[in-house]
């Protein structure tokens, strides 16, 4: 008879009740704590095993060959795939290196980084008008002094100089 | 397949080495070491491993 394991109704149990949180508290950062934590996952699944097997140790019961089946690893790579690759998007990683450089060529970067200004200037009717928004009205005065805008831009080059 | 010859520290080995892995992952996310510095870790926790699946078979 093929023995049954604790482990994965708990951590269904577990997924469930984030999801439940994340459901009944919007407002919640769910996936920050997850790409920070995910590594809780791996140490609570291979806690709650040894105390499995300690338990069938205790109970003199046959010990299974190998603690983690091959399915269960299978898993664990995806879940560290998963984990790894929502930590780097969440920009709280600190191991993805910012230049991979491969004879000349920059992977994962796409070449220098260049900031330059931006401005614009649109000068503003004499006439008073209104403006319709999206569920706001506002009246503009009418020769009110040119609108000016500045910011800041940046942009990405392969050959070393911003065109 | 006989199960019955197996040792208690080859059933923990995966465990183990799944706690370790957390734990080194762990490490690296809360700013601690990189998972770059800490892996030969795992080599040892292994090895450790093995050599008490060693020593029980010998005892045995």
């Amino acid at each position: 008879m093929r023995r049954s394991s604790f482990v994965a109704p708990i951590l269904l149990i577990a997924v469930g009740a984030l999801l439940l949180a994340r459901t009944l508290y919007p407002g919640l950062q769910l996936m920050d704590y997850v790409a920070r934590y995910w590594p809780v996952i791996l140490i609570g699944w291979g806690l709650l095993r040894i105390v499995e097997i300690l338990t069938w140790s205790a109970a003199a019961k046959p010990l299974p060959m190998r603690g983690l089946s091959g399915g269960e690893w299978v898993l664990i790579v995806f879940l560290c795939l998963f984990g790894l690759s929502l930590h780097t998007v969440r920009g709280v990683a600190n191991w993805f290196p910012e230049h991979i450089q491969v004879d000349g060529l920059d992977f994962f970067d796409g070449g220098e980084r260049y900031e330059y200004p931006v401005s614009g200037e649109k000068a503003s009717s004499h006439a008073p008008h209104v403006m319709l928004g999206a569920g706001a009205v506002g009246l503009m005065n009418g020769g009110a002094p040119p609108q000016k805008l500045t910011s800041c831009s940046w942009m990405r080059s392969l050959s070393g100089s911003a065109v | 397949m006989n199960t019955n010859n197996v040792t208690l520290w080859r059933s923990i080995r995966g465990p183990v080495m799944l706690v370790t892995l957390g734990t080194l992952f762990l490490i690296d996310h809360s700013g601690g070491m990189g998972f770059g510095r800490t892996w030969p870790v795992l080599l040892i926790v292994l090895g450790i491993l093995w050599l008490g699946d060693y020593l029980g078979h010998r005892k045995a």
